[in-house]
């Protein structure tokens, strides 16, 4: 597929008004957190970069790479996600210098204290360290409560959050890390069951959005229906990739050293990508 | 770390004191003893206090079954921090619409050295330094390096908690 097909530069929303169909990556800015869920869920797009948000270019390539090189990503994505050339088992290891193994529900609170103390190194503000930890507790709950048990359609919440009645498969542990370029710090966590229904994830976060949040929120068994709204609303940007039955990788960008004013203003990116067992 | 809430009742005072996160492990006090006539309720909430999307659900539940325990107390905030406040702003019921409040916990933050501080808001009292205002936030100097320091917070979402 040529560039052209794949890509549309905006200057304005009211482009977007023009066109049926829309390419998978939209380049455009000041579009609400609103437009970019619709764009994904209504119009099919998989990649939404900001020119506002951090390091345009870098996004620009990264939908480029998540389109051509969608298995790599899975494998490499805080590499991909800092735009470095190549990457790889290395690069990885290198620049995804923060990478723990959840073991058990409990172990969450240590490991969000230590990514805590890893996010600090970067000279973050408070509000930053806080966001960056709700992030990751979501992330690590989805990966321990939803992940195993929500089936293709993600139609139930997972069982009971009471850590006691969970188990963790230990060939399947989810692993949560994080790296930084000194402008942008990616906290992610994957699991190895491939069970998120992005479409079903976009429209959750979007009801958020566009109700009342009091009314979004869950009080059978289960989750509480609100912890992917706050993943996506506090975050610069949200990579979603599904090795269909074998991983889910989620990852989170957050500017560095910004304080919580300056990243309310930041519009907000989102790259999706499903790839099917076949062709992984 | 996971919260510890903290129920005391004394001189028809319930004070509820809420140190670390509200998460899935946390257990909230029984509401099954309290005592009769107790006429206020007053939140406590230390800087480490907040909440993840279990913990919101939990607090909602207990929240509503303290309101029907004490109906008629009046509830107040003696200490808050913006982030309680900020999940307030989005989710109604999570801070009761009739609570006052004392002092607000605000963070801020210096680009400069990357210091982090915490600084109280006095609501209805003069600051204690009197220092100068900016969009009715006062303006901080870093205890580190003596440059100015930055709200970390949206003043939008607070503003109508600090007039």
């Amino acid at each position: 597929m040529e560039n052209s097909e794949q890509i549309l530069e905006i200057a304005s929303q009211d482009e977007l008004n023009t066109r049926s169909v829309l390419p998978p990556l939209i380049i455009g800015d000041h579009l609400s957190s609103i437009v970019v869920l619709q764009l994904c869920k209504d119009k099919g797009v998989r990649h939404v970069v900001q020119r506002s948000n951090l390091e345009p270019k870098s996004e620009t390539n990264l939908a480029k790479f998540m389109m051509d090189h969608p298995a790599e990503f899975i494998k490499f994505p805080i590499s991909a996600i800092l735009g470095v050339p190549n990457p790889s088992v290395e690069t990885e290891l290198k620049v995804a210098d923060f990478k723990v193994q959840i073991d058990s529900p409990n172990s969450k609170f240590g490991l969000e204290e230590e990514l805590k103390q890893y996010a600090r190194k970067f000279k973050n503000p408070a509000s930053a360290i806080y966001d960056i930890s709700i992030v990751a507790d979501e992330l690590i709950t989805n990966a321990i409560y939803n992940a195993p048990y929500v089936g293709v359609q993600n139609t139930t919440s997972g069982p009971a959050r009471d850590p006691k009645n969970i188990v963790i498969d230990p060939k399947k542990r989810p692993e949560l890390f994080a790296g930084s370029d000194g402008v942008r710090i990616v906290v992610g966590v994957r699991d190895y069951f491939g069970q998120l229904n992005t479409s079903n994830l976009i429209k959750r976060i979007q009801a958020c959005y566009e109700t009342n949040l009091l009314d979004q929120i869950s009080y059978k068994e289960g989750g509480a229906g609100i912890g992917s709204f706050m993943i996506f609303d506090s975050c610069a940007g949200m990579y979603i990739a599904v090795e269909k039955g074998r991983s889910t990788t989620i990852c989170c960008s957050f500017p560095v050293g910004m304080t919580a004013r300056k990243r309310s203003l930041i519009p907000k990116n989102i790259h999706i990508l499903n790839l099917q067992e076949a062709e992984a | 770390m996971t919260a510890k809430v903290e129920c005391n009742h004394s001189d028809g005072s319930l004070k509820i004191n809420v140190e670390g996160q509200i998460n899935e492990a946390t257990l909230l006090p029984s509401l099954d003893d309290l005592p009769n006539g107790i006429a206020s309720i007053d939140f406590n909430f230390s800087d480490s206090a907040y909440l993840n999307s279990e913990g919101i659900k939990m607090w909602l539940l207990w929240l509503i079954k303290l309101r029907k325990s004490i109906p008629t107390a009046k509830i107040h905030f003696e200490k808050v921090s913006v982030y309680i406040l900020n999940l307030g702003a989005v989710i109604d019921g999570l801070i009761p619409s009739d609570a006052t409040f004392s002092v607000i916990r605000v963070p801020y933050y210096c680009s400069t050295c990357g210091n982090n501080e915490m600084a109280d808001f006095a609501l209805n009292e003069p600051q204690a330094d009197g220092g100068p205002r900016k969009d009715g936030i006062q303006v901080k100097t870093c205890s580190q390096c003596n440059s100015t320091s930055d709200l970390d917070g949206v003043y939008e979402k607070i503003s109508k908690y600090l007039i």
